[in-house]
């Protein structure tokens, strides 16, 4: 029983990150590092990134040509492989938030109206 | 760098050291010393080297984890259903298992190649409706062939007697030309074969040992070699022959069997193989010339063939012979080709139905997991992704459900070789070997990805990404295609039941055939003395002995009537004497009818109840010294004299004249097909002073009530009274020979038929899966019109018709399939067509109530439904 709700909470972290990593590069190009920052930063650290699936997952998205990477130099002077969202990245953001939301407020209706 | 392909492992690298350097110089921003920053920032990102493998992991293992996933995922899925598995896996070991045995067979007799030297050049020579070929062709062709490179004659094994020393055995033997080892390419395991030397005029005849028989008789003694072996029986020479070798184990015959023949004396092997004289009719086994086809050949020696004919034979029968050269392994094989190849197809239907029915399953349960599938897509899960794991699940099964059908195919290979293969004499050993792992792998497979791919179209017209609560409302989509699978498992089915039905009246029709005998009653036993003594003092020994014998068995209570003969009906092949003629008549047709010759007592003709329909049976007074008689059956005289009376005349029978004094019913000599063969019986007391010797006889004794068997310990009390080396064996009722004639067709009635009731049965077990699915997804429906006052029969009714469609469009198109297939089994069917109406009537009309009966059970469920409780349940 215990591998199994492991595996499904895996299954679910990955695909969330998928899509917040998608979100967070619509304002621009973004190391891997401000992608974490930002996640963080924009959630009030209600979610911490674990920067070790981090990675797999910028990976995993760039093998789905859903973003693209080069190597330039950041603010502080420092050189970071920077990473953009594609054509195809920006309808799967698209199409992800919007079966989040379905998905969402179905739950949401189950669940009843939110607590104060 | 490429898109879509991810850093290099430098790249990596530096990616995460410059992560880190970069989280340092936040922290030192945020007011952190540069050491503790540092610290801190390696603290976060956690363990590099962790993730450095996930990195490699990703790269070159992605895929087999992703396997691993899903594997493990499909199985726990399984799991959690147990009856879905039973039931798929149940059904998809029997389809694979069912397949995978026959196949193993198919293997071993059609694919394996034979146990010679080149088989692929060795061709089998004949010219229908001539029997053996004459020596003038033979050297003909011998004198002008390019095609061949060699050919070599034989006389296929018969059975009779050998007298070895002075002692009588009865043995199978076969006549070969020098030549026709060498030209198998096999050389003799102890000794030599033939060598051209042996075949010059003046040389003593030779003889070679099967393996088994050397053992069994000789001991497998090496001091057999010079041995002197003597033939004396009406198909052998009566001449003696010196053991010159003895033959390896897996030596094999080339039996070629005459079409239509009964299974059971096919796989004949001789156990002494003689050396033929040149005078005799053979058949003739050739090796092609590098280059040439089995096609070439026919047409060259054919054109011999006619040049050369109209010296010995009338225009109309040159006119009517075809000379075919067949490839040796297709002329082993036989009509056995044809009859796995039908069994071949009727277990790929089975298993389409069986992947239907899963394809099926797996489409309700598809539809039943559609939330949890909109779940996963929700998040980020690829459409692929879900694909693969649901084609991983049907592989799961199938992968589980090819185990269980090699273990099932290993325990049919105890069965169906004997049952499938027993005319394919060249056939020793059927076994799973690569061929057969792999095509069941392949089955497998297929099945998998077949029944998993139609469960998907359903969901592939939506998407995976539906509303989740919408989802168990959209039947109808799945629906169109639950019947159409049903349609198609029904019209399979009823092909299969049909050509069982008409297999099985086949089956009925041969049992029931006009036999010219009545079988009921009769007991047989074959019996031999235990004597020896030069020919002629054997000739009067056996004579006398069996008038002792049948004296005896006469007195034995119970027996009404005794007689004997040394070949009685599907007893073994009787080998044709050619040459036959009435004499003083000048007659076309009579070089190329082959006659077979039985030695009876007389009483034969009563005790068999065979019909005289002209003249008399032998008496007690038919003795050496009186007139040479005989009686023919009306075979004979449709052959030889359809035109002229018959009784009175004489015949030219081998050196002797016989005197025709009756003609009776035909009787089948193997076959319950073939048509009757002439046949020529000779009484067995006027034998004495010819060149046979009739030591081993069957006898025949009818009971005068009740089951023959019982009769056998009294009569063998009374046989052994003469003396107690007297061999008594081959014991059956005359209905046993019958049932063991017409096994063939009982062995294919009964797989067919068990092949049908598989397929039946998964088909009903689809229809009613399909109804009650369906029934449980409309319990609100249902509801509805019970509480809006439907009466109980117009809902079951309308549940029902529904199914109905399917099922009649199944049997339209079962019924037109059936037609088709009727082309393939035609042959294999007796005095009844293909396209028998009765049969399809019945047929459809049984299997549309089946399938409407496991319709209406579950359909009944559907008024059961407590309307409050239906329309709460939404």
């Amino acid at each position: 029983m215990s591998t199994q709700d492991e595996n499904e909470r895996i299954a679910l972290l990955q695909g969330t990150l998928d899509l917040l990593i998608l979100r967070v590069l619509i304002f621009g190009h973004q190391h891997g590092q401000g992608i974490a920052r930002a996640i963080e930063q924009q959630t009030d650290r209600t979610l911490l990134v674990d920067h070790g699936s981090l990675y797999p997952a910028l990976q995993r998205l760039e093998r789905r040509e859903w973003i693209e990477a080069e190597w330039r130099t950041s603010e502080n002077n420092r050189r970071a492989r920077f990473y953009r969202l594609t054509r195809a990245g920006r309808k799967q953001l698209m199409t992800g938030t919007n079966q989040w939301y379905r998905l969402s407020s179905a739950i949401a209706r189950i669940l009843g109206p939110e607590k104060a | 760098m490429a898109r879509g392909q991810g850093p290099s492992d430098d790249e990596f690298r530096e990616e995460i050291e410059a992560h880190v350097a970069l989280e340092t110089d936040r922290l030192i921003a945020d007011g952190l010393s540069p050491e503790d920053a540092a610290i801190m920032a390696r603290r976060t990102f956690g363990n590099v080297t962790r993730v450095r493998e996930r990195f490699f992991e990703s790269r070159r293992l992605m895929w087999l984890e992703d396997v691993r996933q899903d594997t493990r995922f499909a199985f726990r899925s399984l799991r959690r259903s147990p009856g879905f598995t039973a039931v798929a896996l149940l059904t998809l070991a029997i389809g694979l298992g069912a397949n995978t045995a026959i196949f193993s067979v198919v293997s071993a007799v059609l694919l394996r190649p034979l146990a010679y030297s080149d088989p692929d050049q060795l061709i089998l020579i004949e010219h229908p409706p001539l029997g053996g070929s004459p020596p003038w062709l033979r050297d003909a062709w011998r004198a002008r062939t390019r095609t061949l490179a060699d050919f070599a004659g034989f006389e296929p094994s018969s059975s009779g007697t050998v007298v070895a020393g002075n002692q009588p055995m009865h043995v199978s033997a076969a006549h070969v030309t020098s030549n026709f080892f060498p030209l198998l390419g096999i050389t003799a395991a102890l000794g030599r074969t033939f060598a051209s030397t042996d075949a010059q005029p003046g040389a003593p005849t030779v003889a070679v040992l099967a393996h088994n028989f050397w053992v069994r008789q000789f001991g497998g003694s090496s001091d057999v070699i010079g041995r002197t072996v003597t033939l004396t029986d009406v198909t052998f020479t009566g001449e003696a022959g010196i053991i010159v070798g003895v033959l390896p184990q897996h030596f094999r015959f080339p039996v070629a069997d005459p079409p239509g023949n009964a299974p059971l004396f096919a796989a004949m092997q001789p156990d002494v193989i003689v050396l033929s004289r040149d005078d005799a009719w053979q058949q003739v086994l050739g090796r092609l010339s590098p280059g040439n086809t089995p096609a070439a050949a026919s047409a060259e020696l054919s054109g011999i063939f006619k040049q050369e004919a109209s010296a010995h034979y009338a225009a109309s029968l040159v006119e009517r012979t075809h000379v075919v050269a067949t490839p040796l392994q297709d002329r082993l094989v036989g009509d056995t080709r044809h009859r796995l190849l039908l069994l071949m197809a009727a277990v790929g239907c089975v298993l389409l139905v069986v992947c239907a029915n899963i394809a099926n399953l797996l489409l309700a349960r598809v539809t039943g997991r559609q939330p949890e599938f909109a779940i996963r897509a929700a998040l980020g899960a690829r459409t692929g992704r879900l694909i693969r794991m649901i084609l991983t699940e049907s592989l799961l099964l199938a992968g589980f459900g090819a185990v269980a059908a090699l273990l099932l195919a290993y325990w049919g290979n105890g069965v169906l070789p004997s049952m499938l293969a027993a005319r394919a004499s060249h056939v020793e050993t059927v076994s799973i070997d690569w061929w057969v792992l792999v095509f069941n792998t392949v089955l497998a497979v297929a099945t998998g990805v077949l029944s998993g791919l139609t469960s998907l179209t359903a969901i592939r017209s939506r998407g995976f990404a539906c509303d989740t609560h919408r989802a168990g409302q959209s039947v109808t989509g799945r629906t169109r295609l639950c019947e159409g699978l049903l349609a198609a498992e029904v019209a399979v089915v009823l092909v299969l039941v049909l050509t069982a039905a008409l297999l099985s009246q086949t089956l009925w029709n041969l049992q029931h055939s006009n036999r010219g005998f009545d079988g009921d009653g009769l007991l047989t036993a074959a019996v031999m003395p235990g004597m020896s003594g030069t020919i002629p003092e054997l000739q009067n020994l056996t004579s006398t002995f069996f008038d002792r014998v049948i004296e005896q068995i006469g007195r034995v209570p119970g027996v009404e009537s005794v007689a004997a003969a040394s070949t009685v009906p599907f007893s073994g092949p009787t080998m044709g004497m050619s040459g036959v003629s009435i004499i003083g008549r000048p007659s076309a047709s009579e070089s190329g009818t082959s006659v077979s010759v039985a030695v009876v007592t007389p009483g034969y003709f009563a005790t068999m109840r065979n019909r005289l329909m002209a003249g008399r049976d032998f008496n007690r007074l038919d003795l050496p010294d009186r007139d040479r008689v005989t009686v023919v059956n009306s075979a004979f005289v449709r052959a030889l004299a359809s035109d002229l009376p018959l009784l009175g005349t004489q015949i030219q029978f081998g050196r002797s004249q016989l005197t025709v004094i009756g003609i009776v019913e035909d009787t089948p000599d193997t076959s319950l097909r073939e048509p009757a063969r002439p046949f020529v019986y000779v009484p067995l007391a006027q034998t004495v002073g010819s060149q046979f010797v009739f030591a081993r006889l069957t006898v025949l004794a009818r009971a005068r009530t009740g089951d023959p068997a019982g009769l056998f310990p009294s009569v063998r009390e009374a046989v052994w009274a003469l003396g107690h080396d007297i061999v008594i064996d081959e014991v059956k009722t005359m209905n046993e020979r019958l049932a063991a004639a017409v096994r063939t067709e009982r062995d294919s009635s009964i797989l067919f038929g068990l092949l049908a009731a598989i397929a039946l049965l998964v088909a009903v077990a689809g229809v009613y899966g399909v109804v009650a699915y369906s029934v449980s997804q409309r319990t609100r429906e249902m509801g509805i019109r019970i509480a809006l006052g439907a009466r109980h029969g117009q809902v079951v009714g309308d549940i029902v018709r529904e199914s109905a469609w399917p099922v009649a469009i199944g049997i339209a198109m079962g019924l037109a399939g059936a037609a088709v297939a009727a082309r393939a089994t035609a042959s294999t069917l007796f005095e009844i067509q293909p396209t028998d109406p009765p049969t399809y009537v019945a047929t459809a009309l049984a299997l549309s109530l089946t399938a409407l009966t496991a319709a209406w059970i579950p359909a009944r469920r559907a008024t059961r439904v407590d309307p409050i409780k239906a329309l709460r349940a939404e």
